[in-house]
């Protein structure tokens, strides 16, 4: 009861001196809803843009060739006819100033039929397609070899059909007369009628639309991914007033009252818990009222991960504090500490737009298990079963910072 | 230089920095996506269709039931989703035509148009093996030959025909990372120099509350030549630092020539001396260390994040207006035109003449301001 007692009044003295501190008070909440604003406001429409994929087209032989059909039957001559999420195909005429836009980055890439299409259709012999594109249009680049790649089936199917009816012929003892008959005819017609001579497709496609694009509201991700940061952060950076209370013999003179050292980790520790839930009501509550976030489905989850976040921050600022000798290596610790976790774990760009690998080495942060648990529940629509891997790790994190800190802890600064 | 903290904090954490976002921004080849789909079918075309598309690089599946599809297309977390209905496999094996679903919110989104192009693009081959082996049939009808005997004959070709298609794709890309680097690096460099130059105001203020400068008073030194002393020492260790980083990334990326090294290396000095200058100031009206801290950061971020740092800032914009109080503004346009536009020292003179304005500025108003001993004159 005694040591509840002080375990109270050291967590209390803690957020007193929180709630005045101003520099502590700017730092930690209106500091934060600067950068909150401004991305807010950069990212402010983003998702919300549902225009349709331009897929740029050329080719590099003459008039009358296969693949000027292939284009003509392409083109889009009137955007208006289209359906929901088809395409609009741009013939580039000019092959090199389409290649000129491409070097000046007014065109992101483009998908070129080579010199030699219609000769190697007629020939069976080897020819590719060509995209020149810019390496950072991912997209486009996605686009123009998910183009391709049809193209090239189209080409296949008809090729096999040629092939498989030429050597089916052969085994039934055609004549050679006849089978290559059959080959003049269907290379005729393939060649005649572009790709769609191979027959009606067995696979058809249709679209429900249920509505229009909604743009996201930033703030679902920039809220979170800012209080994971400035949580950590203020955490981390506590434990300079740990050290400092353990230098000048403070936390010492403690002792000599009836304070034991459990109480007073205690009382430490249940301060830095007291201003972490501080900050994220003020974040939550900010949020909700001013930016309209959308806590998901599952807003205990979201609850739930934030308190997880405040109680394993709490847990790193103890250990860090009973792993250095001095401030100055804390305060240097804490805010490196901070400052690479933050963009490693997903604060402040989305991880899942990471590569694989990346997303892969974030893991070993909290901040990336807290950021993509947000992510899932307030922009993904999961529920509370999807971030139990999350709130594990958490609980993980709290268990291994918080062991080491009680088994380092110490009064003395000796 | 013999503090490691601080030798982390100024060449170790640009390093780590830098690679961050070259990992996360710059490498980037490959869309990544997440397929959503609801497989109500659960048939042996259906499983083909979902294990194709897991199967391409950079995308996942996510099999989802259709009332989460309807849900999450409701609230708008999910764009489009692939609903592949019930009797999908069944109709196939049967020789009729079969239908796929795209649910979605107006086109689906640039992620979802993609997504959508590599899914038609999986179920293309499904359909390719129903429309050869039609269309062989409908060829050879009345010549005796079987059904299996067709069928055995188009796998195999159409095998080998993917193993090795008449019809190839080459992708010749221009741009890339080059770009990145040039467009990215020299923000990051800026940003940890003013970091570290602006929390030197922190020793400074130590030393004044010790009474290390009081007692350095009683030397030879006047308070003008501590002062300046002081700031010189940060001048040097903001050039080394610059000098250090960008003799790193002349080493890794070769993005500079000789002469726009040098170039680099005029602007380090004159922007070094600016971060100075502010550091100064930062010193002179911080009272404790823990304010000295706090200013430094506050003042960087601002500056660094108002300085097109990691984002490009729009011409003419409120932003771009606020940018122009951030010397990092100057800096990184200065370190661009040298290294990216390939542009001459002399093209950078405007950036320049603003640096060089705010650390002869701020070292008039931090010498007006500074104090050796706390509480003097």
């Amino acid at each position: 009861m005694k040591n509840l007692r002080h375990i109270w009044f050291i967590a209390l003295k803690d957020l007193k001196i929180f709630t005045r501190d101003r520099a502590s008070l700017f730092f930690f909440i209106i500091f934060p809803f600067l950068f909150i604003f401004l991305f807010n406001s950069l990212m402010q429409g983003i998702e919300g843009e549902d225009v349709r994929i331009r897929i740029h087209l050329a080719t590099l032989e003459p008039a009358g060739a296969v693949s000027h059909q292939i284009l003509s039957s392409l083109e889009t001559k009137d955007e208006a006819l289209l359906g929901p999420g088809d395409p609009v195909f741009v013939w580039e005429r000019n092959y090199n100033a389409a290649r000129m836009a491409v070097e000046d980055g007014d065109l992101e890439g483009f998908l070129t039929f080579p010199t030699d299409f219609t000769q190697a259709l007629m020939t069976g012999s080897r020819t590719e397609l060509l995209i020149y594109a810019d390496a950072a249009a991912v997209n486009t680049r996605a686009v123009l070899n998910g183009v391709a790649s049809g193209i090239v089936s189209e080409i296949s199917t008809n090729k096999v059909i040629i092939s498989a009816a030429a050597e089916l012929l052969a085994k039934s003892g055609a004549t050679a007369g006849e089978i290559e008959a059959i080959i003049s005819k269907l290379t005729r017609e393939f060649t005649g009628q572009g790709m769609s001579a191979a027959g009606p497709a067995y696979i058809t496609y249709s679209i429900d639309s249920i509505g229009e694009v909604e743009a996201e509201n930033p703030a679902n991700f920039v809220v979170p991914g800012y209080l994971v940061m400035f949580v950590f952060f203020a955490a981390a950076v506590a434990a300079e007033s740990i050290v400092k209370e353990r230098q000048n013999n403070t936390l010492e003179r403690l002792l000599a009252t009836s304070a034991t050292k459990e109480s007073i980790l205690g009382g430490i520790y249940a301060g830095s818990v007291a201003k972490g839930l501080v900050q994220i009501i003020i974040f939550w509550g900010v949020g909700l009222l001013y930016f309209k976030i959308d806590l998901g489905l599952a807003p205990g989850a979201v609850i739930l991960l934030s308190i997880l976040m405040v109680i394993m921050s709490s847990a790193f600022a103890v250990m860090l504090a009973t792993l250095v000798r001095t401030v100055r290596s804390a305060a240097s610790l804490a805010v490196i500490t901070a400052l690479i976790l933050a963009p490693l774990g997903g604060c402040w760009w989305p991880s899942f737009i990471y590569p694989a690998w990346l997303q892969n080495m974030s893991k070993i942060t909290p901040h990336a298990w807290a950021t993509e648990g947000f992510n899932k529940l307030m922009l993904f629509g999961a529920d509370f079963g999807d971030v139990v891997p999350s709130i594990l790790a958490l609980l993980a994190f709290t268990i291994i910072f918080g062991a080491i800190g009680i088994w380092r802890f110490r009064t003395n600064a000796v | 230089m013999r503090d490691k903290g601080d030798l982390a904090f100024a060449l170790l954490l640009p390093i780590l920095t830098f690679a961050l976002m070259y990992g996360a921004f710059g490498g980037q080849t490959l869309f990544t996506a997440t397929a959503s789909i609801v497989d109500e079918d659960r048939g042996i075309y259906a499983e083909r269709l979902i294990e194709g598309v897991d199967s391409i690089d950079g995308i996942s599946v996510d099999l989802i039931t259709a009332e989460e599809a309807d849900t999450k297309l409701d609230r708008s977390d999910l764009k489009m989703v692939l609903f592949i209905p019930p009797d999908f496999s069944a109709t196939l094996a049967s020789g009729a035509q079969a239908e796929l679903v795209f649910k979605q919110r107006g086109n689906g989104g640039q992620e979802g148009q993609i997504l959508s192009s590599m899914i038609q693009g999986v179920a293309g081959q499904i359909n390719q093996e129903f429309q050869v082996s039609s269309r062989v049939k409908a060829e050879l009808e009345g010549r005796g030959i079987s059904e299996d005997t067709i069928g055995v004959t188009v796998r195999n070709l159409l095998a080998a025909e993917r193993q090795q298609p008449a019809l190839g794709v080459d992708e010749e890309v221009i741009g890339g990372s080059p770009d990145f680097i040039n467009q990215y690096l020299p923000g990051i460099v800026t940003m940890y120099v003013l970091f570290s130059l602006s929390m030197m105001a922190r020793t400074i203020v130590e030393e004044r509350r010790r009474g290390t400068l009081e007692r350095l008073l009683t030397t030879r030194l006047n308070v003008g030549e501590l002062f300046f002393g002081k700031f010189l020492s940060t001048v040097a260790r903001g050039f080394i630092q610059t000098f250090i980083l960008l003799a790193l990334s002349y080493a890794v990326f070769q993005m500079f020539t000789p002469l726009s090294f040098l170039a680099s290396l005029v602007i380090s000095i004159i922007f070094a001396s600016a971060a100075a200058a502010l550091g100064m100031i930062i010193a002179s009206v911080s009272r404790t260390e823990e304010a000295a801290n706090w200013i430094a950061v506050v003042v960087t971020m601002f500056m660094v994040m108002m300085g097109g740092t990691f984002f490009e800032v729009t011409e003419g914009s409120v932003l771009a207006t606020i940018g122009t109080v951030s010397i990092n503004t100057y800096a990184n346009e200065a370190y661009k035109t040298v290294i990216s536009q390939g542009g001459s020292l002399g093209e950078t003179w405007p950036q320049l003449v603003v640096l060089v304005g705010v650390a002869v500025v701020g070292l008039i108003i931090s010498r007006m301001i500074f104090r050796a001993v706390p509480g003097s004159k």
